[in-house]
């Protein structure tokens, strides 16, 4: 079954087209001017609709460009969110991800321009009518909606891979101490070097970490345990130490660099969300302004009868008043002058 | 397969939207941001456009697709065909309207008046040759011709309001048929109509099924494998049609006058605020229900106690929810966490409570929605005394007429004209015997004294008289197992509560009469035909039904090849929900499970099909 249920609709366009054509002649015998008119004009759908395209307005060619970059931001997008997705620790793609993200990032930046500039664009354009307006204001809605779903995205793999991120440094910590994190019990120790306490993936400093959480009275037993690490061994660790810590140095710069990314995001978000509020017509049916109308149509009437009313009132008012004046003027007339 | 015949329509209408693009490179505007959903998106599919629909269209596609839907398929308005349209530059515009010959002039002006580039043209059913003549001919006359990019014929003239429900839109077609002084030339247009009909609704399944009907009336005029299209005249049985019903959906389309998935209902209004001269109108609320909402889809189906149970029991799960969020976001710390911890815990939390306001929202506003449904059920309940009526129709239904019971309603204050009406024809309809000449002189002078149209009352005595309709033999109701009855009664102490102070007293004084009917599901006699029809059951000889089958060779009629797994019921004249869900319900409870697709030509309120008889009465020569 094909997806559409396509077999049920029937393409008459062919059928229209000989007819067209067929009733073309014989008006062509009649008139020959029109003929002449007529033929300058290709027919084939494929070329009636490049000609439209291709007349479009430069605010719709607008609109389709700025729709064709957020159809191709969305792809990049989707490129990192699964390099994003990628948890293991060791061909960390972080390259690729940092220049990939400020890709996208410069790319929503721009786009949210175009979107200002086609809208002061449709703004100027106020060639008249109320259609053709609301029209425009449709189209740059959409596309901002979009591009705000856009962002929303990006957002989300940047959060995504913050998480990854953390988890790894997490993970890390878990197996490993750092030296700013060292646990408190071999801090006192003075008595060795301090890169001798730290054995990069002991089992011991494992154990003794979960000990010194057990109770804090094992402190000094345990701390007594790490020379069981042989001298050379502990150069060894220095060497690998090296690497390590420009690696988590590395590593910390792109989780800010994520997270500043994401603050920026939000503003841009918040911004567009503002934005879009107004655009609340999730669940308006196609019939609903048709009976809205009609609703207000009757309002319109009530306010018309009361106006009415209050009219009629108003006119006796005026009546009285100058029925009164009048008795006075006369009254003056008479008695007085 | 499951027959959707909603899923199938949406699919060609999206097709439509898109210039029926081919179905490889379809691609969509995708609001959802798309990661990965997303296929290939063409720059011509990224072209803003305009629809232009009618009447027609517009009840059709009205269920259907909301605004925010239309917008993400690129449409940036929709607009009437015969409204005073203004030209949109550089926008194209599809068409979907109706062959009609007014519709094609307004089309030939359009092009004339150039008030867009392109036109897409699709027309609802199809347009015939002479039409197609007559377009061509206006748009070559104006020059336009080159206009028109693509012209379609949809054959979709049918509208659909749930997966297994749909109907023409084609108003008071039982009056239409059964007009006694109707002109053969309108009948048949009439019964074009329900053709074109019922033709674009197998097509767009793109099904041929086996045609089955009973062996007389307007069904039969009706000639056109593993389905079966089961039509029935509305004849077949009318008091259905007259019914006062008891579960939600039938109460909300019987009683709040359910059109097109949505409900009008007039909000209460505020006492004492009766101005002397000018009345403002009263404030409407209109609601939609449908597939989209979960209480509907769980409750509809139910009886009108058990719905308020349920709303109640929503109403606390939505409490339930809140108060998670609230602690889940709460202030209640536990001191001895690790700060950085419960930094991280509360961002999460609150995103995840950010993320989830937006559904609890639409939740809320189910709530509410059904909540005011309900509340003026309620109060239609009381005021006509729904209950009593419809456990009196219920039994007079399932045969055991209680006709004291009834005359008493009739006599009594509850209830309007219309209902007493209804009543009344429902007990003529279903006795065994027709009562004599007295108890009906008595019946007609109550039905009179209540102010009742008594033109619909002497049109089915006549019918009934004339044995035309009324009970179809051999299938008689049969009454539901008291298990389930016993069974239903079990959930019926908690309404109290949030029910009293909703609805304020009375619920349990209503609901107390009609408690033995909890549970009651009603087998309707099409559903009990269907029964005979799906499970192959009928002998041959005695087979009241006609098969057709049109891929077995012309002039023999095929047999029906035992049990069938979907079928189409079609009721030419007018169907209800209360037939639809004893179909739905009856296709649950059958092993295997069946799919069932059920359809009419509308879907009159009671009170409307009550209107239709009249107007037929009147009609009927004396």
């Amino acid at each position: 079954m094909p997806p559409f249920g396509g077999q049920s609709i029937r393409d008459k366009t062919t059928e229209f087209r000989a007819i067209a054509e067929r009733l073309r002649k014989e008006q062509g015998a009649a008139g020959p001017s029109g003929a002449v008119l007529h033929g300058a004009q290709p027919l084939g759908s494929g070329a009636t609709q490049n000609g439209a395209f291709s007349q479009q307005s430069e605010a719709a060619r607008k609109a389709a460009r700025i729709g064709q970059g957020i159809h191709s931001t969305s792809q990049k997008l989707h490129k990192l969110a699964q390099l994003a997705k990628r948890t293991s620790k060791f061909d960390d793609p972080a390259q690729e991800i940092n220049e990939l993200s400020t890709l996208v990032k410069q790319d929503i930046q721009t786009l949210n321009v175009a979107i200002a500039d086609l809208q002061s664009l449709s703004a100027r354009t106020t060639d008249g009518n109320k259609q053709s307006i609301s029209h425009s204001h449709t189209v740059v809605d959409n596309l901002r909606t979009r591009l705000k779903d856009t962002t929303k995205d990006f957002k989300d793999v940047l959060t995504k891979r913050t998480e990854v991120l953390k988890s790894n440094q997490d993970r890390r910590n878990l197996f490993s101490i750092r030296p700013d994190e060292g646990p408190s019990w071999q801090r006192p120790s003075s008595s060795q070097p301090q890169r001798q306490e730290q054995p990069l993936f002991g089992e011991a400093a494992f154990k003794g970490n979960m000990q010194s959480r057990g109770d804090d009275d094992a402190g000094p037993s345990s701390s007594e345990r790490t020379p069981f690490l042989s001298q050379s061994s502990q150069q060894q660790q220095l060497q690998l130490m090296q690497p390590q810590d420009s690696y988590l140095t590395s590593r910390a710069e792109a989780l800010h660099n994520v997270e500043s990314t994401i603050t920026e995001l939000g503003g841009i978000f918040q911004q567009l969300a503002h934005m879009v509020q107004e655009q609340g017509e999730l669940t308006v049916r196609i019939d609903e302004n048709v009976e809205e109308t009609l609703a207000n149509v009757d309002s319109a009437q009530a306010q018309l009868l009361k106006y009415l009313n209050s009219i009629s009132s108003n006119r006796w008012l005026i009546m009285k008043v100058f029925f009164v004046m009048l008795a006075f003027l006369v009254f003056f007339i008479v008695f007085i002058a | 397969m499951v027959l959707n015949v909603r899923k199938k329509q949406i699919e060609a209408v999206e097709r439509m939207l898109h210039f029926h693009a081919q179905p490889g490179s379809q691609g969509r505007l995708s609001a959802g941001g798309g990661l990965g959903s997303n296929g290939q998106t063409t720059p011509e599919e990224e072209a803003y456009k305009v629809l232009i629909l009618d009447a027609f269209t517009k009840d059709l596609l009205a269920p259907l697709l909301k605004v925010s839907e239309l917008r993400r398929h690129g449409v940036t308005m929709h607009l009437q065909l015969h409204q005073d349209r203004q030209p949109i530059a550089d926008a194209p515009a599809i068409y979907f309207v109706q062959a009609t010959a007014e519709n094609i002039q307004r089309i030939v002006a359009d092009g004339a008046q150039g008030l867009y580039d392109v036109l897409h043209l699709n027309f609802v059913h199809s347009i015939s040759r002479q039409l197609m003549e007559q377009l061509a001919g206006g748009l070559v006359k104006t020059d336009a011709a080159q206009r028109i990019a693509k012209v379609h014929d949809m054959y979709l003239s049918f509208s659909t309001l749930e997966a297994g429900l749909f109907c023409l839109n084609l108003p008071e077609a039982y009056r239409h048929i059964n007009e006694p002084t109707a002109s053969e030339a309108q009948i048949e247009a009439v019964i074009s109509d329900v053709v074109d009909g019922l033709f674009s609704t197998l097509a767009s399944q793109s099904i041929v099924p086996i045609i089955r009907c009973p062996k007389a009336g307007a069904a039969q005029h009706l000639r056109s494998h593993d389905h079966i299209l089961v039509l029935f005249d509305r004849n077949f049985e009318l008091s259905v049609m007259l019914q006062h019903p008891w579960t939600y959906k039938p109460l909300v389309h019987d009683v709040l006058g359910l059109a097109l998935n949505k409900v009008t209902v007039e909000a209460p209004e505020p006492a004492g605020a009766a101005s002397t001269v000018l009345k403002p109108p009263p404030k409407r609320q209109t609601f939609e229900v449908g597939e989209a909402d979960f209480f509907w889809e769980a409750s509809g189906a139910k009886p009108f106690p058990d719905v308020v149970t349920d709303l109640d029991q929503s109403i606390a799960k939505y409490k339930q929810a809140i108060e998670d969020l609230n602690r889940r976001t709460g202030a209640d710390v536990d001191p001895n966490a690790d700060p950085n911890e419960l930094m991280q815990a509360n961002t999460r939390g609150l995103m995840s409570a950010v993320a989830s306001l937006p559904e609890l929202t639409e939740r809320k506003r189910t709530i509410d929605k059904h909540t005011a449904m309900l509340t003026k059920l309620l109060d239609c309940i009381k005021n006509r005394g729904l209950d009593k009526l419809y456990s009196l129709e219920d039994s007079a239904i399932q045969g055991k007429c209680d006709l004291p019971g009834i005359l008493s309603v009739i006599q009594g204050s509850k209830g309007t004209s219309a209902d007493k009406l209804r009543l009344a024809i429902i007990y003529i309809l279903t006795v065994d015997q027709l009562p004599g000449q007295a108890d009906a002189d008595r019946m007609q002078q109550l039905l009179e004294a209540a102010g009742a149209d008594l033109s619909a009352w002497t049109y089915a005595l006549r019918m009934r008289r004339m044995n035309l309709m009324g009970r179809s033999q051999g299938v008689a109701p049969v009454a539901s197992s008291s298990a389930s009855s016993l069974e239903g009664l079990g959930g019926f102490g908690s309404v109290s509560g949030w029910a009293d102070k909703a609805f304020g007293q009375g619920l349990s004084s209503i609901t107390k009469g009609v408690k033995t009917l909890l549970g009651g599901e009603q087998l309707t006699a099409v559903t009990l035909a269907l029964d005979t029809i799906m499970e192959g059951r009928a002998l041959p000889e005695n087979d009241p039904f006609m098969t057709f089958d049109p891929k077995a060779a012309p002039g023999r009629a095929g047999r029906g090849s035992g049990p069938a797994r979907e079928a189409i019921v079609f009721m030419i004249g007018g169907g209800n929900y209360i037939e639809y869900d004893s179909l739905q319900a009856w296709a649950q409870r059958s092993q295997p499970a069946k799919s069932i697709v059920y359809g009419s030509t509308d879907l009159p309120t009671g009170e409307i099909f009550v209107k239709q008889l009249a107007d037929l009465g009147r009609l009927t020569p004396r």
